[in-house]
C-alpha cells in the first residue's frame, strides 16, 4: 500500500471543473474547453494511479466513525471502472458539444457542470475503500444527475426526475439501513477482497437483512427487476446523458456496488452458506429475459436501448452472483464491453435525432443510406451486444457462459444464449429498417456533424479492437482475471 | 478563576450587554448592534475556553458567590453543555450580524429592543445549559420564554397572536416543570441535580416521585415542542422576524431537550422511579409520531418558513427518539443532532430571511430562480438541506447514523426502520424546494443580486460549519460528547 492524496485529486478534478464551468456561463467556448481539458487530465490522472500486483495507492484515512474512515483506494476493480468512466467522459464531452449546440439547448452551463460533477462522483464511487465513502459518492451521484434528468424542465421531464430521485434516494435509504446493521454487527464497513470475515458468524436474519438491503440499495441504480422503473423514464434526458450516465456511469455504479457487496463485503464462503447468491443469480436471469423481451416492443429507439441496458446490467450481476473465477472475470469484462457497445448505440440514436429529429424506429426507413457511418457503427454495437465474434461482447459473454456451466447452473447459460438471440431480434430490425427499407424522406440529410460522428466511430472502433485483442492497452482481460482471482 | 470567567462570559456578558443597550442605545440601532456583538464575542471566547476545558471528560463547576450546594447555586459545564453553549453563542453572533440589514427591512421600529431581547434570550439559554440547579433552571426557562415572546411579538400583526399563544403554552410548560421541581424538593430537600440524584438512590419509589418525573417531562416536552405539544411552534416560527426565527429555531428547543435529557438520565436513573421506563417509551412513540407528522405536514406547506417550522417538529422527533432510547450511542446521536439540526435550521431560516429581504414574500413561488439571484446563499441552502436529509459528509448524516446504531443497540428495530425510512420523507420536501428553486422559471428574468455581506457572511459561515462539524464529528463526539460523565455512566459508545 502506498499512501498518497493523488486519488483524492482525481476525484477533485471533475468537481473543480464543475465549479469552473458554472463561472463561465457567458463564454461557452472556454467553458467547453474547460470540460475537455478536465476530462483529458482526469484520464491521465487515473492512468497514473493504476495499481500493480504489489502496490496499491490509497489516501490516508480520515476518521469519521469508530473503525470507519473516509478513504479512497485504487484497487484493480476500481481502477477498471474509473479508467472506463474517465475515457468515456472525454468522448462524451466532445459528443455533448456537438449535440447541445446543434439542438441549441438551454441551460448548457448547468448541463456541463452537472455532468462533470456526476463524473467526479463516479470516480469517487470507483475508488471508495469502504461503504461509507461509497455511500457518500453514491448519493452525490444521485444529486448530480438529477438536474440532467430534469434538464428539459417540461412536465414530463420533471415527473421523470421526481421518479428518478424517489427511486435512487429510496435506494440510498435502504442501503443506509443495511450499512447500519452491518456496522452494528461487525464494527466495520470496509471492502475486503473475499469479504468481511466477521460477517460469517453473524446471525442469519441479520445476514439476510444486510444482503437484501445492499442488493436493493445498489440494485435500483443497476435497474434490477423490479427496481428498474426509473431507467426508461429517465430517457427523457438529453442523449449524451443517457449515453454516459444511464448506460455507463450511474447504472454501472449500481452494478459496481453489487459486485462490491458480493465479492468484497460478503465473499463467496458466506454467500454459499447463506444460499442467497443463487437467488440473486436467478433474479438477474429473470431481469435479462424481461429487459430483452420488453425491448422488442419499444418503438422509441432510446427506450428500446434502455430496456436493453436493463437486461445487460443483469449479465454483470449474474456473473458476480455465480461466485466462480471465470464468471466474475466475465462480469468485470462485460462491465467494460457493454459500456463501449451501449454508448455507441446511444451516440447513434442521438446523431439521428439531431440530424433528422426522429426518435422512433419506424421512422428510420432508409436512413442508413444517408448516414452510413452512423448506422454502420450502430450495426457493430448491435452485433457486439448480441455476442457475435470478433467483437468485445463475445469475449465477455463467453466467460459468463463458461462460468455458469462451471458453477453447475446450465439453465443460466441457456438464458444468456436466448438473450443473445433476443438481442438480435430487437436491434437488427433497426439496422434492417435503416439500410434495406427505402424512403425518400431523408434525401436532404447527411451524416451528423464531426463532433458527434468522431466519438461514435471511436467507440465502435474500440469495440472491435477489444474484441480482437482483449488485452489491448494492458487491458481489460488481464485486469478482469486479476480481480476475479483476488476475491476468491 | 478561569472557571468563573467561563460562566461569567457565557451568562453574565449577554445580560450586561442587554442592560447596556437599554441604557445607552435604545434609540440607536447601530450602537445596539455593536454592543450586542461585543458581548457575544466575549460569550464566544468563553464557549471556546469551555470546550477546551471540557475535552476528554473535563467538567467545570462553579458555585455562585461562593455558596456551595445545597444552599448555593451550582453552575456546571460538561462536554455536552460546552458544545451546546458554543452553538448558542455562535448562532447568536451570526444572527446579530445578520439582523442589521434584515430587521431594517422587516421592522418599522424597536430594532434596539430586538438586540437587547436577543441577548437576554441568549443569557437565559446559556443559563439553562450550564446550571446544575433545577430551580435556577426554572428561572432561566421563564426568562427565555419572556424574551422569546418579545422577540416574536416584535414582528407585529399575526406575530402578536402567535407570540401570545407561545406565552400561554410556555407558561403552562414552565408551571408543570416548577411543580415537578417542587415534588422533588419535597422528597429530597435539595434543588441541586447531582445531590437529588444521590439522594434519590436511597429514596424508595413512591407516587410522588412518579408525579414529579411526569410533571418535569411534560413541562420540558412542551418547551421542546415534542409532538403533540408542538402547537405553538409553527405560527411562532412563521410570523416572527426572520432573525428571530433563525435564533429560536436554531437553539431554543434544543436547550429544553438537553434539560429533559439531563432530568431523565442524570437526575433520575433506571430503577429509581417506576414510571421512568413508561416515560421513555412514551417519549419514543411521540418522537416517532412527530417525525412522521412533521415531515408530512412539511410536505403540504406552501409557505417557506412554515415548511421549515414543521420540519423542526420532525427533527425534534429524532432528538426525542434518541433521548428515549437511553443508551450512550443514541444519546450521543441526540446531542449531535441538536448541534447539526441547530446549524442547518438556522442556515435555512437565514436564507429564508434573505428571500423575504429581497422579494418581500416567503411562499415557495418566490424561490424561482433563486440560484441566479443569490448563488452563494443558494449553495448554503443546499448544503443545509442535504444535512437535514442526512447526506454525508454533512453533520446531519452522522447524527442520524448514531441514532440508527443507538436504535439497533437498544434492540428497537421498529425505530431503526423509522429513522432510516424517514430520510425519504425529508428528501421529498426538500426536493420540492429544490424544484421550486432550480426548475421553475421566475415570472421576470432575474439578475444576480446576492445578499449584502453582513447577511451573507453568517449564512456562509453556518453552511461551512455544517460541513466542518460533519467532517470533524470525531472531535465533537469522540472528545467532547462521549467522554462526559453523563454518557460514560450509561456505558460505552457503539457496543462492539
Amino acid at each position: 500500500m502506498i499512501e498518497s492524496w493523488t486519488p483524492a485529486l482525481a476525484v477533485l478534478t471533475p468537481c473543480l471543473a464543475a465549479a469552473v464551468v458554472l463561472r463561465l456561463d457567458r463564454m461557452p467556448n472556454i467553458r467547453e474547453s474547460c470540460s475537455l481539458t478536465a476530462a483529458l487530465l482526469l484520464f491521465f490522472q487515473v492512468l497514473s494511479l493504476l495499481p500493480t500486483e504489489n502496490a496499491t495507492i490509497q489516501t490516508p484515512p480520515l476518521a469519521m466513525l469508530p473503525g470507519v474512515a473516509l478513504q479512497l483506494r485504487v484497487d484493480f476493480f476500481g481502477a477498471v471502472f474509473a479508467t472506463l468512466a474517465s475515457a468515456l467522459w472525454f468522448v462524451t464531452t466532445l459528443y455533448s458539444i456537438g449535440y447541445m449546440r446543434a439542438l441549441n439547448e438551454h441551460a448548457q452551463t448547468r448541463y456541463f457542470a452537472s455532468f462533470a460533477a456526476a463524473v467526479g462522483a463516479t470516480i469517487g464511487v470507483a475508488f471508495s475503500a469502504n461503504l461509507l465513502t461509497f455511500y457518500l459518492f453514491y448519493e452525490l451521484l444521485t444529486f448530480a444527475t438529477y438536474p440532467l434528468v430534469a434538464h428539459k424542465e417540461t412536465e414530463v421531464a420533471l415527473v421523470a426526475s421526481r421518479k428518478y430521485l424517489t427511486y435512487t434516494l429510496g435506494a440510498g435509504v435502504v442501503l443506509l439501513g443495511g450499512m447500519g446493521v452491518l456496522y452494528a454487527e461487525t464494527g466495520t464497513l470496509d471492502f475486503r477482497p473475499g469479504g468481511i470475515a466477521e460477517l460469517e458468524s453473524v446471525a442469519p436474519t441479520a445476514q439476510y437483512f444486510i444482503f437484501a438491503s445492499l442488493i436493493i440499495g445498489f440494485g435500483v441504480k443497476a435497474a434490477l427487476l423490479p427496481l428498474h422503473g426509473w431507467l426508461p423514464s429517465a430517457m427523457v434526458a438529453p442523449t449524451p446523458v443517457s449515453a454516459l450516465l444511464h448506460a455507463v456511469a450511474v447504472v454501472k455504479s449500481g452494478v459496481f456496488g453489487c459486485v462490491r457487496a458480493i465479492a468484497f463485503v460478503f465473499g463467496a464462503d458466506t454467500l454459499t452458506t447463506m444460499g442467497a447468491s443463487d437467488l440473486l443469480a436467478y433474479l438477474a436471469a429473470a431481469t435479462i429475459l424481461f429487459g430483452s423481451t420488453v425491448a422488442l416492443s419499444q418503438d422509441n429507439l432510446k427506450r428500446r436501448l434502455a430496456y436493453s441496458t436493463i437486461s445487460h446490467l443483469s449479465y454483470i450481476v449474474l456473473g458476480a452472483a455465480l461466485l466462480t473465477t471465470t464468471a466474475t472475470a466475465g462480469a468485470v469484462l462485460h462491465l467494460v464491453s457493454h459500456a463501449f457497445l451501449k454508448i455507441t448505440l446511444f451516440f447513434c440514436a442521438g446523431a439521428i435525432y439531431v440530424t433528422t429529429g426522429k426518435d422512433k424506429i419506424s421512422q428510420l426507413a432508409g436512413i442508413g443510406r444517408r448516414m452510413p457511418l452512423t448506422m454502420g457503427a450502430f450495426a457493430i454495437g448491435s452485433l457486439g451486444l448480441a455476442g457475435v465474434p470478433p467483437l468485445n461482447g463475445f469475449i465477455s459473454k463467453w466467460y459468463l457462459c463458461l462460468g455458469s456451466i462451471q458453477s453447475g447452473h446450465t439453465p443460466l447459460a441457456v438464458v444468456l444464449v436466448v438473450s443473445g438471440v433476443l438481442n438480435i431480434a430487437y436491434l437488427f430490425p433497426v439496422v434492417y429498417t435503416a439500410f434495406f427499407e427505402s424512403s425518400d424522406e431523408f434525401d436532404d440529410y447527411g451524416e451528423a456533424r464531426i463532433e458527434m460522428l468522431a466519438p461514435l466511430m471511436l467507440t465502435a472502433l474500440a469495440c472491435i479492437v477489444f474484441g480482437l485483442w482483449p488485452d489491448a492497452g494492458n487491458g481489460p482481460l488481464s485486469f478482469a482475471e486479476l480481480i476475479a482471482r483476488s476475491v476468491q | 478563576m478561569t472557571t468563573s470567567l467561563v460562566f461569567a462570559g457565557l451568562v453574565l456578558s449577554p445580560i450586561f450587554g442587554a442592560l447596556l443597550i437599554v441604557v445607552l442605545a435604545l434609540n440607536n440601532a447601530r450602537r445596539a448592534q455593536i454592543l450586542a456583538l461585543l458581548s457575544l464575542a466575549i460569550s464566544l471566547g468563553a464557549a471556546a475556553a469551555g470546550i477546551e476545558a471540557c475535552r476528554d471528560g473535563g467538567v467545570l463547576s462553579y458555585s455562585y458567590a461562593g455558596w456551595t450546594a445545597p444552599i448555593g447555586i451550582e453552575a456546571r459545564l460538561d462536554g455536552i453543555a460546552a458544545a451546546l453553549a458554543m452553538l448558542i453563542a455562535a448562532l447568536a453572533t451570526g444572527v446579530c450580524l445578520y439582523a442589521g440589514r434584515s430587521l431594517r427591512a422587516e421592522l418599522p421600529r424597536d430594532i434596539p429592543a430586538f438586540y437587547a431581547m436577543s441577548l437576554l434570550l441568549v443569557a437565559a439559554l446559556q443559563g439553562m445549559t450550564t446550571t446544575a440547579d433545577l430551580f435556577n433552571l426554572y428561572v432561566f426557562l421563564e426568562i427565555s420564554s419572556l424574551s422569546a415572546y418579545a422577540l416574536i411579538a416584535i414582528g407585529g400583526g399575526a406575530a402578536s397572536l402567535a407570540s401570545f399563544r407561545y406565552l400561554l403554552i410556555g407558561t403552562v410548560g414552565a408551571s408543570f416543570y416548577l411543580l415537578g421541581v417542587a415534588f422533588l424538593f419535597a422528597l429530597t430537600g435539595s434543588l441541586n441535580a447531582h445531590e437529588i440524584a444521590t439522594i434519590l438512590q436511597r429514596t424508595p419509589p413512591s407516587a410522588a416521585l412518579n408525579a414529579g418525573l411526569a410533571l418535569l417531562t411534560v413541562g420540558l416536552g412542551l418547551k421542546m415542542a415534542v409532538f403533540p405539544m408542538h402547537g405553538w411552534l409553527p405560527d411562532a416560527y412563521t410570523y416572527a422576524p426572520s432573525a428571530t426565527s433563525a435564533l429560536i429555531g436554531g437553539v431554543m428547543t434544543k436547550v429544553s431537550a438537553l434539560a429533559l435529557l439531563r432530568v431523565l438520565y442524570a437526575v433520575f436513573a433506571p430503577g429509581q422511579a417506576e414510571l421512568l421506563p413508561a416515560v421513555t417509551t412514551v417519549l419514543g412513540i411521540l418522537g416517532a409520531a412527530g417525525i412522521v407528522f412533521g415531515s408530512v405536514m412539511a410536505l403540504a406547506q406552501r409557505d417557506l418558513k412554515r415548511l421549515l417550522a414543521y420540519s423542526s417538529i420532525a427533527h425534534l422527533g429524532y432528538i426525542a427518539v434518541g433521548i428515549s432510547l437511553g443508551n450512550a450511542t443514541a444519546l450521543a446521536g441526540a446531542v449531535f443532532h441538536m448541534l447539526a439540526h441547530g446549524l442547518a435550521k438556522a442556515t435555512l431560516f437565514l436564507v429564508a430571511g434573505g428571500v423575504v429581504y429581497r422579494f418581500g414574500r416567503r411562499n415557495l413561488d418566490s424561490l424561482a430562480g433563486l440560484h441566479r439571484t443569490m448563488p452563494l446563499s443558494t449553495a448554503a441552502f443546499v448544503v443545509a438541506s442535504l444535512s437535514m436529509i442526512g447526506i454525508p459528509p454533512t453533520a446531519g448524516f452522522f447524527s442520524k447514523w448514531y441514532l440508527m446504531i443507538g436504535c439497533l443497540e437498544a434492540g428497537r428495530t421498529d425505530l431503526f426502520v423509522l429513522v432510516v425510512a424517514s430520510t425519504l420523507l425529508s428528501a421529498w420536501y426538500f426536493l420540492r424546494l429544490f424544484e421550486a428553486i432550480f426548475f421553475v422559471e421566475p415570472p421576470k428574468p432575474r439578475t444576480r443580486d446576492e445578499l449584502p455581506t453582513a447577511m451573507l457572511l453568517p449564512v456562509g459561515a453556518a453552511a461551512a460549519a455544517i460541513l466542518a462539524l460533519g467532517l470533524g464529528n470525531q472531535f465533537a463526539i469522540g472528545e467532547l460528547i462521549e467522554p462526559t460523565p453523563l454518557l460514560q455512566a450509561l456505558g460505552q459508545l457503539v457496543a462492539r
